[in-house]
């Protein structure tokens, strides 16, 4: 099975960065070169990269634009995709940095680690998902499921995704149900809505998804729309896996969820909206009683 | 809009009817509210369909996508949900895809639902399930296959209630 594009959406490249564009998928497999801290800016805020990337992305400005201080990239990254940790992320690199002789080198080892711990992640999931696991899923975790799926075929689990097409951007048809199509993964694509439908019909039989944050006391914050799924996964007696990291000490109502413009909730569509008031919350939280067991990244429950 | 700007939501799942836009017309007449209007996916009913209606009526609404409705109602901003089906039985009703999404929703957080029959939609020219959006292919062709239909929805009476 091909590793997928998705896998390290971001790579380094002598003094520049090739970001994968995650806008042009699935019909084009297009890299953008950013230079500098303001091109950076430019390819998170229009969400070219997102998730694992935004994580690169933020790790890789910080070993190529060293004009600017790590905590002055922190704000600027943040500013623009206030929901995500990356407050965290600076210190992680600045503990990393403590025993490593340059920041290049510690980004490179935490990085190998990082997807490492993924792979490890994926093969406790598969652990616990029933045979056959009938999974539904939502939005993009970059190639986790791709390992989910090789894990279950090692434990000789048949292993069926549904994917919710996460509206309003697609991550879900145009990254997930698209790299799993790639890998020959068996897949289908259906509409946000259709979820209560398919666990009524024991179409799935567990849900598993991402989480941006998440916090010790075990509640998440997730893409618009996780939060449904797992209410009805509760609702129809079906177990809810998110797969976290970083735990922090928080409660999960003081993080800001981050309302996107109105011009990309209808960026798919075509019409004269100049009057239509619309509301964009692009995050859901997730309380725990909602959440059957996180799956947490080894190594990442740590005091930061 | 920001989240925090809206409040008194009457959702609205199905092609709207005429007794249901009376409905919505004399409850402006006496209440504040606005009409909640999910896109209704695949469709896009709520867009195409129901959107003209409102507006015409000069009834307040706002937009948002289908998957935004988990976190209004546990924001609490939804009183009221009006599910517009195709048919009413004794023991259930038929309704387009989601209504069963919608009415669970519903009732996990304690909002009342009121049924209305669907007003006549033309469902042709329309997109039938996720690999499309206004007729714009968003999946590679050959994975067309694996791609759920949008099918209607039966609900029971006892979710409703």
């Amino acid at each position: 099975m091909g590793l997928s594009p998705l896998t390290y959406p971001v790579k380094i490249k002598g003094n520049y960065l090739e970001v994968l564009d995650e806008t042009a998928l699935p019909f084009e497999e297009k890299y953008l070169k950013v230079r500098n801290l303001k091109e950076a800016m430019e390819v998170l805020g229009s969400m070219k990269t997102r998730a694992f990337g935004q994580v690169l992305l933020f790790f890789y400005s910080c070993v190529l634009f060293d004009d600017f201080a790590i905590d002055e990239i922190v704000e600027k990254f943040k500013k623009t995709r206030p929901t995500f940790d990356f407050s965290l992320l600076g210190r992680i690199l600045k503990e990393e940095t403590k025993s490593r002789v340059s920041l290049k080198e510690a980004v490179a080892e935490f990085v190998t680690a990082f997807d490492n711990s993924r792979r490890d992640r994926a093969k406790r999931l598969a652990d616990i998902l029933p045979c056959p696991a009938k999974i539904l899923t939502i939005c993009n975790v970059n190639a986790e499921l791709i390992y989910l799926y090789e894990e279950l075929k090692k434990l000789g689990k048949e292993a069926i995704f549904y994917v919710s097409e996460t509206r309003p951007y697609l991550q879900g048809t145009r990254l997930t149900f698209w790299e799993l199509r790639r890998s020959e993964v068996p897949a289908y694509l259906i509409c946000d809505n259709q979820a209560a439908s398919l666990m009524k019909d024991k179409k799935v039989n567990c849900v598993v998804s991402g989480a941006d944050r998440a916090t010790r006391k075990g509640d998440i914050v997730n893409k618009i729309g996780t939060y449904s799924l797992a209410r009805l996964a509760k609702y129809f007696n079906i177990p809810f896996y998110p797969l976290t990291q970083y735990p922090q000490d928080i409660d999960v109502e003081t993080i800001e969820i981050e309302e996107r413009p109105k011009e990309e909730l209808l960026m798919f569509v075509e019409g004269d909206f100049d009057n239509l008031k619309t509301v964009y919350p692009s995050f859901d939280l997730v309380k725990r009683e909602f959440i059957t067991d996180s799956i947490l990244l080894v190594g990442s429950n740590l005091d930061i | 809009m920001k989240i925090k700007e809206v409040n008194r939501l009457t959702l609205i799942w199905g092609g709207l009817s005429g007794e249901g836009l009376s409905y919505l017309r004399n409850k402006a007449n006496k209440n504040n509210f606005v009409v909640l209007v999910p896109e209704n996916r695949p469709y896009l009913l709520g867009l195409n369909y129901n959107i003209p209606l409102l507006e015409k009526e000069k009834i307040a609404l706002v937009y948002c996508t289908d998957n935004m409705l988990g976190f209004l109602f546990y924001k609490r901003k939804i009183e009221e949900t009006i599910l517009f089906c195709k048919e009413m039985a004794e023991r259930e009703v038929l309704g387009i895809c989601g209504s069963l999404y919608v009415a669970l929703l519903s009732k996990l957080h304690d909002v009342p639902v009121k049924v209305f029959l669907q007003g006549t939609v033309d469902f042709s020219g329309k997109d039938k399930d996720a690999s499309a959006l206004q007729g714009k292919k968003m999946v590679l062709d050959e994975d067309s296959e694996w791609v759920e239909k949008g099918s209607d929805e039966m609900v029971s009476w006892e979710v409703l209630r």
